[in-house]
């Protein structure tokens, strides 16, 4: 009896889905800066974000490989590594603080993780507040 | 493969340039018959990705890796560097090697 196998399907591999690179387009975006994506010779995925014209040299990279997102500054320095998308800003950016990295990747990094503060945590504030107000205005009309 | 935002505006000099230089050093790599993965754990990198930005026009070799990427891909470290510099930095290339006094 001969077994043949089925080629295995990773389905990790490939190029970015439209939801990583909006994710990762909403993550980094910052005046001046621009972006690319290319692949690994094995077909893994990668965004470069761009620093300013005319060099636009690559402030960071992030890579989808198998077991989860890596980041990397422009001179290949490791900032951190994560297996999902939406923890990855607070944690590249603790770990850039942490290490002399070079100074617009944490500016970057440090604006990111203010970004994702804000739409966790201020952005549904704002909406309960929001929210209050919808359902006490009523209330208040009636008095005046 | 990559493909750019910017795609559509002239492409800066030193943005080609790094492209060509990602172009030889993906040559050299392939010539010395290692993969991206093989080139990484020679310049004891914990990720081959470094190896793929570099290739694709994205990043340099860093000055303290010169040598052991030289060796690595079998190029002389000096004809290495001396061949990178005129990618990188074209301007201090000319000066140093190009121009005769």
């Amino acid at each position: 009896m001969s077994i043949v196998e089925f080629p295995r399907h990773d389905p990790l591999s490939g190029d970015w889905s439209p939801g990583e690179l909006q994710q990762l387009i909403a993550l980094f975006r910052a005046d001046g800066t621009s972006y690319a994506v290319g692949t690994t010779e094995r077909g893994e995925p990668q965004f470069y974000l761009l620093g300013p014209a005319p060099e636009h040299d690559c402030v960071l990279c992030v890579s989808r490989l198998a077991q989860g997102y890596v980041l990397q500054d422009g001179a290949g320095r490791l900032i951190g590594e994560t297996p999902s998308l939406d923890r990855f800003a607070v944690e590249a950016a603790r770990a850039a603080m942490r290490g002399g990295r070079s100074l617009i990747a944490r500016v970057t990094l440090a604006w990111c993780t203010i970004r994702l503060a804000i739409e966790e945590k201020v952005e549904p504030m704002f909406e309960e507040s929001q929210e209050l107000l919808v359902r006490i205005a009523p209330q208040v009309a009636a008095l005046v | 493969m990559v493909r750019s935002r910017q795609a559509e505006k002239a492409v800066p000099k030193g943005v080609e340039l790094r492209k060509q230089a990602g172009a030889w050093l993906q040559e050299r790599r392939k010539a010395a018959g290692l993969s991206q993965i093989e080139l990484a754990q020679r310049l004891g990198l914990k990720y081959y990705t470094f190896i793929s930005q570099v290739e694709n026009g994205f990043g340099r070799v860093p000055s303290d890796s010169m040598e052991a990427w030289a060796r690595a891909v079998g190029v002389a470290p000096a004809e290495f560097t001396r061949h990178l510099l005129a990618f990188y930095e074209p301007e201090l290339h000319k000066l140093l090697f190009e121009v005769k006094s």
